[in-house]
C-alpha cells in the first residue's frame, strides 16, 4: 500500500504567492489560490497566460523565483513524498521516443505502486493504441492517446492534465471524457484539467481558475460562475436601454440584432422584448480575458 | 522504489549502445588480427582505451537529456536523478573495465596487444592496480562529460562553445607564448608536477598518486554536478 494511503493530512495544492520570471517576462506574478481534494479543477488561460508554467511548478520541472507550492501542507519543490501523490499528463513530450508504449507501461508501473498496468492495457485496446509502437513513431494524437491512458491509470490523490486532447477526435475526445469521469466516480480524487476546449470540458469541472498575464483573473465554482452573469439579446436600441447601469463586459452586433453579456442577475421586469439566456462558460472566459487586457491597456 | 526502476532503465538502455560498441570494436580487431596473420605473421596494436574513453564521452554528453525529462515525468528527484546516474556511470565503468582488463590479457598472449596502461607503467604491477587505475580513469571521464552537459544545458549552447574555444586558445596559444616568453619558466613547472600525479617520481612509479589524483578529480566533478543539478529546470 503507497504510504501516503495512510495520511490523513489531505490538504489539497496551494500555491503561496508565486512568483515566477524568464528573463524580462513575468509569467507568474504573486499568484496565491488553494486547491481541494476530491475536486475536478478547470485551469483556464489564454496562450501564455502561466498555465504550463503553474504546473509545471507543482510538479516540480521548474522552480519558483519567491514563494512556494504545497501538496498536503509539504513542500512541493524536490519532495519525493509529495511527488508521489502526484503525476502529470503534459503537453510537452517526456518519454524517450525510441521508447515501446508497452515498456512505457511497464516502467511506470516500477515507479508508481499505483499504476494498474493491465487497465493501461484495457484502455490501449479501447483507444486502439499500438503497444507495440515506440512513442516517436506515433501520431500527435495518439501520443497524447498514450499519456492520457498512464493518467488514467493511476490512482493517485492528484492527477494534471495539460493540453489532454490534443490531436485527438472528436469519437476519442468523448471516450476520455467518460473514462476520466467513471474513474473520478470510482476513486475521487484531484483532477486539474488545463486547457483551451472550455466548452468541451464545462459539464465536467466543478472549479474554475482563469489565470491571465501570470495572475489569477478569477476562481470559482462552476455554478457561481455560470450565476455571475448573463446574456440578453434582441433589437440594439432595446438592448442599449436595458444596459444603462448595468456592468456590461461584452457585446455581440450582428444588424440590428446585439447581443450583451452582463455581470450580475437579471431584471426580469425590465427586460421587455429581450431575450435572456446563460452565459455560455466560454463567452464569459472570453470577455473577461478581453476586458483585463483592455483594462492593462489603457 | 523509484531508484530500483531508474537502475533497471539505466542498466537495459545501456546493454544495447555496449553491444554494439565492442562488436564493433573487437570486430575490428578480429578482422585486424586475421589480416596481419594472413599476410604476415606481424601486427600489433596498443591502448584500445582511448576508444572506450571516447564512447565514455558520449555516454556522459548523451545521459543527461533523456534521462532527465523521462525521471521527472515519473516522479523522481533531481538528488534521485543524480544519485542513478552516478550508479549508472559506476556500473559502465566498472564494466568496461572488466571487458577490457580480460581482453586485453587475452589479446596481449595472442597478438602482443598492449594496454594504455601497460604502455605507460610496464607489466610489473599486479593486476588489480591495473585494474583500479583503468576503473577511475573511466569513472572521471564520463563524469566529466556529464559536469560538461550540465554547465552547457546551463549556459546554453553558444555560451558553452565560447567558454570551451576560449579555455582551449588559453591552454594551446597564450599559456605557451607565455611558457616561451617566460623561457618556459611554467613548463619547468608544472610538468614534473603533473608527472608526480600520474606517479612518476624518480624511479618506480607510485600508483596511488595518479589513482588517488582520477578519484579526487572524479569527486570533485561529480560534485559541482550535483551542485548544477539541483537546479536544473525542464526547458
Amino acid at each position: 500500500m503507497p504510504w501516503w494511503k495512510g495520511d490523513m493530512r489531505m490538504n489539497g495544492i496551494e500555491i503561496n504567492d508565486v512568483v515566477k520570471r524568464y528573463k524580462d517576462v513575468k509569467a507568474l506574478d504573486h499568484v496565491s489560490f488553494r486547491m481541494e481534494e476530491g475536486k475536478i479543477y478547470g485551469l483556464l488561460g489564454r496562450n501564455g497566460a502561466g498555465k504550463s508554467t503553474l504546473i509545471s511548478l507543482i510538479t516540480n520541472r521548474i522552480f519558483p523565483d519567491s514563494g512556494c507550492v504545497l501538496i498536503d501542507g509539504e513542500n512541493a519543490a524536490e519532495n519525493g513524498r509529495a511527488q508521489d501523490k502526484i503525476f502529470c499528463m503534459s503537453e510537452k513530450d517526456l518519454y524517450p521516443r525510441s521508447m515501446k508504449v508497452k515498456k512505457a507501461f511497464k516502467l511506470t508501473s516500477g515507479f508508481y505502486e499505483e499504476f494498474d498496468e493491465e487497465q493501461a492495457l484495457h484502455y490501449s485496446e479501447m483507444f486502439g493504441l499500438n503497444v507495440k509502437k515506440s512513442i516517436g513513431s506515433l501520431s500527435t494524437g495518439y501520443r497524447s492517446i498514450f499519456k492520457l491512458i498512464v493518467a488514467l491509470s493511476l490512482n493517485l490523490p492528484y492527477l494534471i492534465f495539460d493540453e489532454p486532447v490534443l490531436g485527438l477526435d472528436a469519437n476519442h475526445r468523448e471516450l476520455f471524457y467518460k473514462l476520466l469521469l467513471n474513474d473520478f466516480e470510482k476513486h475521487p480524487k484531484t483532477i486539474i484539467i488545463a486547457t483551451h476546449l472550455i466548452e468541451e470540458v464545462a459539464g465536467l469541472i466543478e472549479e474554475i481558475v482563469i489565470i491571465d498575464k501570470g495572475r489569477i483573473l478569477l476562481q470559482a465554482s462552476s455554478e457561481e460562475l455560470m450565476e455571475q452573469g448573463y446574456s440578453v439579446s434582441g433589437p440594439a436600441q432595446d438592448v442599449d436601454a436595458y444596459c444603462r447601469g448595468r456592468t456590461v463586459i461584452g457585446i455581440d452586433e450582428l444588424g440590428g440584432l446585439k447581443v450583451a453579456y452582463i455581470m450580475g442577475k437579471a431584471d426580469e421586469d425590465s427586460l421587455g422584448r429581450l431575450m435572456v439566456s446563460t452565459i455560455s462558460m466560454q463567452k464569459l472566459f472570453v470577455k473577461l480575458t478581453e476586458n483585463n487586457a483592455m483594462r492593462k491597456d489603457g | 522504489m523509484k531508484w530500483k526502476t531508474s537502475m533497471k532503465y539505466q542498466i537495459t538502455e545501456s546493454i544495447k549502445p555496449l553491444a554494439i560498441f565492442y562488436g564493433i570494436l573487437y570486430g575490428l580487431v578480429g578482422i585486424t588480427l586475421v589480416i596481419s596473420r594472413a599476410v604476415a605473421d606481424v601486427g600489433g596494436f596498443s591502448g584500445m582505451e582511448s576508444s572506450t574513453m571516447v564512447f565514455l564521452l558520449f555516454c556522459g554528453v548523451f545521459s543527461f537529456v533523456e534521462d532527465f525529462r523521462f525521471f521527472l515525468q515519473n516522479g523522481m528527484t533531481r538528488r534521485m536523478i543524480f544519485q542513478s546516474e552516478c550508479a549508472q556511470f559506476f556500473l559502465i565503468s566498472l564494466f568496461m573495465m572488466l571487458v577490457e582488463t580480460g581482453m586485453g590479457a587475452l589479446l596481449h598472449w595472442l597478438a602482443g596487444y598492449e594496454s594504455m596502461f601497460h604502455l605507460i607503467y610496464g607489466h610489473s604491477y599486479f593486476v588489480g592496480v591495473e585494474m583500479l587505475w583503468r576503473f577511475v580513469v573511466y569513472l572521471m571521464i564520463v563524469n566529466t562529460a556529464f559536469l560538461f552537459t550540465l554547465i552547457q544545458n546551463r549556459v546554453g549552447k553558444v555560451a558553452f562553445i565560447l567558454g570551451c574555444l576560449t579555455i582551449g586558445l588559453a591552454l594551446v596559444v597564450l599559456l605557451p607564448s607565455i611558457n616561451m616568453a617566460l623561457d618556459g619558466a611554467i613548463a619547468d613547472a608544472v610538468f614534473p608536477f603533473l608527472a608526480k600525479l600520474m606517479g612518476f617520481d624518480g624511479g618506480a612509479a607510485h600508483m596511488a598518486y595518479p589513482i588517488l589524483t582520477f578519484l579526487a578529480v572524479t569527486a570533485a566533478v561529480s560534485l559541482a554536478s550535483y551542485l548544477m543539478l539541483r537546479r536544473a529546470e525542464l526547458k
